[in-house]
Parts: structure tokens; sequence; C-alpha cells
């Protein structure tokens, strides 16, 4: 259901709520598809027996099309008694040149008869245990699922990566956060090890195909396709000066439209935003960019990461870069009802000049029941509008920003992002 | 609490592709020693005792990637087993038999362990430790039992007779056991003569991946597992055995015995649960999944190898990538 919120001319926003299905409590992923459609997936994580359900927005009606239901696609139904295929996190990934939107399932929506589920407790439990993240691949051109694997036993997919040159999927898996790759050709899996105990939120690639990610203490990964290693870097990505790096992990990553380096948030409090260059050096270079979400703060204060947090990094066809992020009143007053949506916050969407790295907000991004604070992806239409994903009370829902200058076209939305 | 395998904010760690912990053994002063595997093996001594707190990474070779057991002689030269993709090793350097003040002035011995040994191309090591006089080491591989004195890098092969697992329990108790449950008392001396005492028979036949022996033994009793999770408890004076319990996952990987006699180990694949076995009540416990907040955030998965530290503590290995050695302290 579209409720418009925010009429400023310039970056008008529109809230899409999940108002079909009243008790979605999540919306991690969304993800322009391969012929520059918005695909999103309404998940079901915190209720016993939850589904996850792809959709995508209908420009044509400025509505939802509510697609397939992942347990009923992939043959896992809702009351198995296991952990059900509750939510798709960042790991929708556009194949460009066949039209496949490939994406793949995460666990923790609790088995039909519990309340919760914990990976630990039920790793070796027959009856309880999730029986594995499916990777579906879904024709965007007929509008049907063609096939779907497993493509990590018991382990639910933290996000997903798309290498079309080596036709390979790359994946973590959680609880274990192990690198999993996963060959398109032979439909078989790799698991080339841990990384730590905290996903990487995002794997991106770079122009030479290489993939990367970081671990627990902020130190980027990268795995050559090339020698089949994963390396590690000896430094650190940025931080506040009291932290010490650990939990400084990619939460979201975007490509320049040239391709030369990314920007990237940080999945920590005080998240940040980085620049990286890639090629440059022996393991990229670094540019901090500083805080993404609120500088000014009482540091002696832990804030919840629902609060203080900045995602949906996506670029526009104006060659700025734009991304959601929180503010709020008062440190002290982390006042939620629901632990992701909070009463005195406020969520905006940031535009930066990438030439002069200046930034403003551009517009505020305000649901009918509040603050929408949490972003968690965003991505860029066919028409060059901008879309974020929000995660909040439920039903959950996404905005949609249109963009001022934008012109109707059917590739305003290449080059792909081609990472969850 | 899990410890990465370095000086914690002064060194980087032994890199996560080689770090897979598949040995330990405890030295002097309650020194302990691992050894690794990954793209590349690895020895490094660690402590928690006093001011230190640390590991320090003594290297290997470029060849070698898996570490098979590793142990002190008397004489504090550290003997290592590793394999290279196509032979068998022997590694030995100095044992470190104390840690320096790890808070001011430190300084450290970090030469890298000798090349000692090389076993024929095909010849693999499975596991070694001290024999009774603790002067020389008692090895196994694939084709042979082997003794190896370190001081003149000298190696005596003898028959396998079906061993396939052979463990110090500490206290000149070197014990093997067969692939037809025999367990035998090992007594070497200094001509390096071996001597295999029967001591008693279990009702099982093993294969050497899922057997897993206590690392050490506590009232004369030690304990093995057989690959179906049972775990039978031997008494060394009584020459009897009694399958004591069961783990509730299987294979068993890895056991040691603190003070009191309550036997630790942890058992599963995938994702491994640590557990206690208490013999004077012969209550058994699922202790869940290793996590540690102390030190390093950090879940424990994987677990390979254990031994007890002077006061009861236990020190595991982590058989993972990123490595590291766990301490748990039992319950009072």
């Amino acid at each position: 259901m579209k409720i418009t919120m925010n009429t400023n001319p310039a970056f008008s926003t529109n809230f899409y709520q999940f108002t079909k299905y009243p008790k979605s409590d999540s919306g991690w992923g969304l993800s322009t598809g391969p012929e520059g459609r918005i695909y999103v997936s309404v998940c079901h994580e915190c209720i016993p027996g939850g589904t996850v359900i792809v959709a995508r927005y209908n420009e044509t009606k400025d509505d939802i099309d509510y697609l397939f239901d992942v347990s009923e696609v992939t043959g896992d139904p809702v009351d198995s008694g296991r952990a059900t295929q509750c939510k798709i996190h960042y790991s929708f990934v556009p194949s460009q040149d066949d039209g496949i939107l490939y994406c793949a399932t995460h666990l923790s929506g609790p088995p039909i008869d519990l309340k919760a589920y914990s990976p630990w407790l039920f790793w070796h439990d027959k009856t309880k245990c999730f029986r594995g993240s499916e990777l579906i691949a879904y024709d965007t051109v007929k509008d049907k699922v063609l096939w779907h694997d497993i493509i990590i036993p018991k382990e639910g997919c933290r996000c997903l990566a798309f290498d079309s040159k080596h036709k390979q999927l790359y994946a973590l898996s959680y609880p274990r956060d192990h690198f999993i790759i996963y060959s398109l050709e032979t439909k078989t899996r790799r698991d080339l090890g841990r990384i730590g105990s905290i996903n990487s939120q995002v794997i991106f690639l770079d122009k030479h195909n290489r993939a990367w990610m970081t671990d627990d203490y902020g130190h980027m990964i990268r795995y050559n396709p090339d020698t089949d290693i994963l390396e590690q870097s000896t430094y650190v990505l940025p931080h506040e000066p009291y932290q010490t790096g650990w939990h400084s992990v990619l939460y979201d990553v975007v490509a320049s439209p040239d391709g030369e380096c990314v920007y990237i948030t940080t999945w920590s409090p005080a998240p940040r935003l980085i620049r990286f260059w890639p090629t440059h050096g022996e393991f990229g270079t670094v540019e901090d960019l500083g805080c993404a979400t609120q500088s000014k703060r009482n540091t002696a204060i832990p804030f919840s990461m629902f609060l203080d947090h900045s995602g949906g990094v996506v670029f526009g066809n104006d060659g700025n870069l734009y991304y959601g992020h929180s503010r709020w009143d008062d440190d002290n007053n982390q006042n939620s009802d629901t632990n992701r949506q909070f009463k005195n916050a406020t969520g905006a969407v940031v535009q930066l000049n990438p030439q002069t790295l200046e930034r403003k907000e551009v517009a505020t991004l305000t649901r009918p029941d509040g603050a929408a604070q949490y972003i968690s992806r965003g991505a860029r239409d066919r028409n060059g509008d901008l879309f974020f994903m929000n995660v909040g009370r439920l039903p959950v829902g996404f905005f949609k920003m249109t963009m001022p200058g934008r012109k109707e076209s059917s590739n305003s939305h290449l080059p792909l992002r081609i990472w969850g | 609490m899990a410890l990465q395998l370095n000086f914690p904010g002064m060194t980087t760690p032994i890199p996560m592709n080689e770090s897979y912990i598949t040995a330990l053994t405890r030295g002097k002063n309650d020194i302990i020693f691992g050894g690794t595997s990954g793209t590349t093996a690895h020895i490094f001594a660690a402590s928690i005792r006093s001011t230190s707190g640390i590991a320090v990474d003594f290297g290997g070779d470029s060849v070698s990637t898996e570490c098979r057991g590793l142990t002190c002689t008397s004489g504090d030269i550290l003997v290592a087993g590793v394999n290279t993709p196509n032979n068998g090793r022997l590694w030995t350097r100095n044992a470190m038999t104390a840690m320096p003040d790890c808070i001011q002035e430190w300084g450290f011995d970090v030469s890298q362990p000798k090349i000692a040994y090389n076993f024929p191309k095909g010849e693999k090591v499975l596991c070694l430790t001290t024999d009774t006089t603790t002067v020389f080491v008692i090895g196994l591989t694939n084709k042979h039992v082997f003794m190896f004195n370190p001081k003149s890098n000298t190696v005596r092969l003898y028959n396998k007779q079906n061993i396939i697992r052979l463990t110090n329990l500490g206290g000149g108790n070197v014990v093997a056991l067969t692939s037809k449950g025999v367990v035998y008392k090992v007594e070497t001396d200094k001509t390096m003569e071996i001597k295999f005492v029967a001591l008693t028979k279990l009702d099982k036949c093993f294969t050497n991946k899922n057997v897993c022996i206590s690392s050490n033994s506590i009232g004369g009793t030690f304990y093995i597992a057989d690959g179906k999770g049972s775990i039978y408890g031997i008494n060394l004076k009584k020459r009897n055995v009694k399958k004591v319990t069961s783990a509730h996952l299987r294979p068993v990987k890895c056991m040691t015995i603190t003070n009191d006699g309550r036997l630790y180990g942890f058992c599963g694949d995938g994702m491994t649960n640590l557990f206690v076995y208490t013999p004077r009540t012969g209550e058994y416990k699922n202790l869940g999944v290793a996590v540690s907040v102390l030190n390093l955030r950090r879940y424990g998965y994987e677990f390979s190898c254990a031994v007890t530290g002077h006061d009861g503590e236990l020190m595991f290995g982590e058989n993972d990538r990123g490595g590291c050695l766990w301490a748990y302290f039992p319950k009072i």
C-alpha cells in the first residue's frame, strides 16, 4: 500500500507498506532486478512458522506485486517443525545476461511450535535444525522460479554476490561465518573456511572480480579467484578513536558509476562512511569520510544498533551518492517500543557529492507511525528513482524517492549492483 | 576465553589460513605448546600464567601443512611431527621453559624449528609423544611405530602392530591402542627398546579417524572414546575397563581430565559441544557451544586437541580457520 509522506517536489518520498502481510516484521533485502525493476523480501523472522515472500514494485500500478512464497517454491513448508525459510537478507543478486535474479534465504524464524530458534542449540537436532539456505533462480522475463538448490546446509546466507565472469556466487554463512563459493555451472558448493563470528553484511567485487569482505576486527578479507585463497589486510577499517576496530565490518557497499571505487558504511555504533579504492596499492586504499550518523554523542553509552545506523548506499543518476542515516535528540533516551523504531529518532536520506564530499540531508524518511531511522538497502530502478528498505514497526515496507529531473527510460538502473 | 595466536596488541596472529590448531602439549612452567595446520604448519608457545597471556609463533618450514603432534622432552627439546604433501617430518627446537615479563621489557627466542628428520616419501606422521624415559620421542606413522632421539636426530623404526594411537598420559605412562581394541602400556628404556605390555582389551574395533584418548590420566584412570561416542574408563593399575558414559554427539574430538578427575571434551561435527563427565557421580552433562567474551569475542565451533594446566584449567586447540587457544576454567 502506498502512503505519501514527503511532498518536497525535489525529493518526494512515498512509503509502500506490506499491508497484505500485516505480520511482516522485516524486509532486509531490496535490489534492482536485471531488467531494472525493484525486488524486495517480505520477511517473517520473529513469528513461529514464518515465511518470506518475494515482491516487486509495480511502477504502472504504483503498488507492490507479491510474486512467490519461498516456503512453497522450495518445498520447505512452514509447518515442517524445522526453522523456516523466513527471510532473504542481503542476498538478491541480478544476472544481467540472462535476466535471472538469484536470491538466497537466511534463518532465524522459529519452527511452528517454538517461540524462538537458536542455530547453536538446534544444530544437531534433525527435526528442528534449519534445512539450509535455499538459492532460488527467478526468471524475471518469464516471471517464474527456474530452480532452487541448498547453497549452505543447516545455515543461513547473510549476504550474496555474483561473479559473472566465473559464473559463481559468493556467500557468507550464518552463524558459522564461512565463505562459500557456489558454481552455477556445476551447481556445487565449496567451503573456504571460517572468517570470524560477525558476518560481514556484504561481499563486494572489484573490477578484477576479486571478492571483498571483512573479519570481526575490521580487516579487509579478499578472495582472489585466480589464487583461490582468502587474504587479510594488515590495516583495520576506520572507526572512532575510542573503539578498537572490533565490529567494524562492512554493512553496505555501492560502487561508483565508473567502477573505480566503492562507498562503504560499516556495521558498528558510530558507523563509518568510507571511500575505498580496491585496485590501488597492494590491498586497496582507504579514505575515511567520517561518522555516517551523529558524530556528537556521549561516547560512554552503548547505542542500539537499530538507532545508530546507516545503510542504503546508492548512486543517483545525477552522480551523487545517497544513503540513509539516523540522528536523534537525546543520547539517554533510546526509547523504543519495538527495538527497531525509536521515538526520538529521525531517519533521513543524505546526498554526498563525490567531488567535494559535501553532504546534506535531502529528505526525511517518515512512516505513518513515526520515523524510519533504519535503512537496510537502497537501489535505483530503470527510471532512475531511488528505493530504500526500512526495518521498523510491522508491517514493514520501503520508500521510493522520486529524483528531480528524472526521465522515464529503460536503462537508468545501469550499471547493475551485483551484490546484495 | 579465546586467545589469539599472538601477543595481543603487539603482533599479528598466525595467519588465518595457517592457524587450525591440531596439536597441543604442556611443557615446563605450564607453558603450552601448539601445532597448527593449514596452508603452512606452525608451532607456537603460549601461556596464561603470571604476566603472559600471549602466544609466540615459532613458524615452520615452507612446505609442511599439517602438525599431528608435538611434545617436550626432559632435555627441553620441543619435537613436532608434521607432514608435507609428500612425507612426514620431525621438527626440533629449544623448548621455551619460562615466559618473560610481558608487561614491560620482554624478549623471546623466536628461532624457527629445524627439520631434524625426513621420513621417506609416502610415510606420514600420525601422532607422537615422549616415551617412558621422557628423553626420547615415540610416535606413529602410517607405516611404522618409531622412536626418535632428538639429540642425535636419529630414528629407529618398529613394526606397527595395528597400533592406531599413542598417548603419553603423564607420570611415565605411555599407552597405545590397536585397531583390534587392545590397549598396551608402552615401556621404553635408554637403549630405545620398546616393550608393549597388554593392559586390557576393549570389546570394539576402532579406526584411526574416530578414536579419541584423553590427554592425561588422573588417579590412574584415563578414557577412550570410540567412533560411536561411547566412552570407556581404563584404570592403569587395575587393568580394568568399563564403559562409563556416552557422548551425546559423535565423534568425540578431544578429551582431557581436570585435577579432580572430571573428564571434559568436545564432541560432534560442524558445531562441537563441550561436555563433562563426573566419575564420582556418574553424571554426564552437555555444556553447549563454546563462546568467549573475555580477551576475544568469538564462538568456538571446532576443536581437536586438549591439555590440562597445572591448576586444573583446560586448554583446547581450536581446529578452525583463525583458530585460537581456548582456556576453560571448570566449575568449582
